[in-house]
């Protein structure tokens, strides 16, 4: 056999089926699927590990269990208007994806050529149907800004999924405000919610959710991610644990006096580094809203897990990285990908979710007004919005 | 033609023999780590002479090559050796060209050498991801076979429309 011209169209479909399983998201999956007809009709459209429900079962009585007594009033969580506590709460999903012009497309134009991130959350009614979801909360955009194009066709751009975020609403669409976080073992895909300080864990298709029986942190958790298969939950002093498909728990960093200060701890998941956000806020009268108490974020500082000594550790910069701290997920990309911009900073929204740009380097909060470089970042490209 | 290996009197030597004619002595242990030689050998005992007429002799020189690679460093059970397979497997791929990379993946999957196989449709699947479909035909070089219909259809599906 002599050696011929590589004839990837004709490859065998064992080898596209092996290819196509690797891609992993559904984007990848269904670009893979365009390329030819023989490779569309070796693999079949994307399908997710675990098919997610569209409801699970409120938190309130009779569905959840508290495995012991002493379970003080506070903290039952909040659990809705009383009218819907008997319906389920709605399950949703939202895609945080990273676009970027292909390279060599450097055209004559000036037009910015960087990419942009967009958060989206696929409707429930019509295949494809969209909806622009605020980058840091789960809150939905609506309207679409008059800029903003009702179309994109994704294929001009490359795409990645940078993030996913999972959220529980109320039947009257009101988001509850607990962290969610799935896992999509696919031996006991679950959900694992913080809740008024204590965890609940709910396996997908069981009708009610169990609290995570843990005596040393169980009223302060303050969040949980999904973390190399695993839940990974944090409580206000830092203390930090893992849990396995059998809520087997494993400390993997203790008490740590530097973590009682702050105010707010979030967990991200950082190029393969498991990152820990402490938040640090000031409390004033808010004069205009009735004398509520309003919280502004004033400093933050990064800590990375050493999993050997089980203690978080400083970290003095975030290199390359941007930070993104949302309500409802966390996570970072490369300054490079969006011109202008620098790393070692967090994005955040105070309660008004406008940005504000925190840089580590000297310590300063600013708002992205000031920085239009970073507010960019979630800005179709000129290209798109020119109408 | 054949390669050179560094072998010991003990160890049973088999002779490979390419599409081209190019022959290798390998190392029973290391040709075995290779499904279809590994049936073979069982098979057919005491055969010392094995004709693969579907695997040309440059790429049957660089399977085997990954599979001396690999025999050798899983003989020596210490901790490190994962980092040291996967350095090497990560250096064995970094440079492919697609054309090379077709053929010896056609040649791994024949050979049924299932991590090699491994190794290599997840270098295909990695200038997949985040690619445009344009791009993916770029590389791989293929063209579109589609109707223009199909086209169309294809252009809905990768598009987002806004409620």
């Amino acid at each position: 056999m002599s050696i011929g011209q590589a004839q990837w169209s004709d490859l065998p479909r064992d080898l596209l089926e092996l290819i196509a399983d690797r891609l992993q998201t559904k984007t990848d999956v269904t670009r893979f699927r365009s390329v030819c007809e023989s490779w569309r009709f070796s693999v079949l459209p994307f399908q997710n590990r675990i098919v997610l429900p569209t409801k699970v079962p409120h938190l309130g009585p009779p569905h959840f269990h508290v495995p012991y007594l002493g379970l003080p009033h506070l903290h039952v969580p909040y659990l809705g208007p009383p009218h819907l506590r008997d319906t389920s709460l709605l399950l949703t999903e939202t895609t945080v994806y990273y676009l970027s012009p292909p390279a060599g497309s450097i055209s004559s134009s000036s037009s910015r050529l960087w990419g942009w991130l967009l958060k989206l959350k696929e409707g429930q009614q019509q295949l494809g149907q969209l909806h622009l979801v605020h980058p840091l909360s789960p809150l939905q955009i609506h309207p679409l800004p008059d800029s903003f194009p009702k179309v994109i066709s994704a294929l001009q751009f490359r795409v990645f999924e940078m993030a996913k975020s999972y959220t529980l609403q109320f039947s009257n669409l009101d988001h509850c405000n607990y962290k969610v976080g799935l896992s999509q073992n696919p031996d006991c895909p679950s959900l694992m919610i913080v809740a008024s300080g204590v965890l609940w864990h709910l396996k997908l298709g069981h009708d009610r959710w169990t609290a995570v029986e843990d005596t040393v942190s169980q009223l302060s958790y303050e969040d949980v991610i999904p973390y190399q298969g695993k839940f990974c939950a944090v409580d206000e002093f830092g203390r930090t644990v893992l849990f396995d498909s059998n809520l087997t728990i494993t400390e993997i960093a203790s008490v740590n006096s530097t973590l009682c200060c702050g105010d707010y701890k979030n967990l991200v998941e950082s190029n393969g580094e498991l990152l820990l956000v402490d938040t640090y806020c000031t409390r004033k009268e808010n004069t205009q809203n009735g004398g509520r108490k309003t919280f502004k974020a004033q400093k933050f500082r990064v800590f990375k897990l050493n999993l050997d000594q089980k203690r978080w550790v400083e970290l003095q910069s975030l290199d390359d990285q941007i930070l993104f701290l949302g309500e409802d997920c966390s996570f970072s990309v490369s300054a490079h990908n969006f011109g202008g911009c620098k790393g070692n900073c967090i994005i955040y929204t105070d309660m008004d979710y406008c940005f504000n740009v925190f840089n580590l380097d000297d310590g300063s909060v600013s708002p992205v007004t000031l920085h239009l470089e970073y507010a960019n970042i979630f800005n179709p490209p000129p290209i798109l919005t020119k109408a | 033609m054949s390669s050179s290996s560094t072998t010991t009197t003990t160890t049973r030597l088999l002779m490979l023999k390419a599409s081209d004619g190019v022959t290798f002595e390998v190392e029973e242990a290391v040709a075995t780590k290779l499904g279809a030689i590994n049936n073979m050998v069982e098979e057919e005992g005491s055969e010392d002479l094995i004709c693969l007429p579907n695997v040309n002799g440059k790429f049957l020189g660089m399977v085997l090559e990954w599979c001396k690679k690999h025999a050798n460093n899983n003989t020596n059970s210490d901790k490190g050796n994962d980092e040291v397979n996967k350095w090497w497997d990560k250096e064995f791929v970094m440079d492919l060209d697609q054309n090379t990379l077709y053929h010896l993946l056609m040649a791994a999957d024949y050979l049924s050498g299932t991590e090699l196989v491994d190794l290599l449709t997840e270098k295909v699947a990695s200038m997949i991801r985040g690619k445009k479909v344009e791009e993916i035909r770029e590389t791989f070089k293929i063209k579109s076979d589609f109707l223009p219909g199909q086209e169309e259809e294809i252009r809905k599906k990768n598009s987002w429309a806004f409620e």
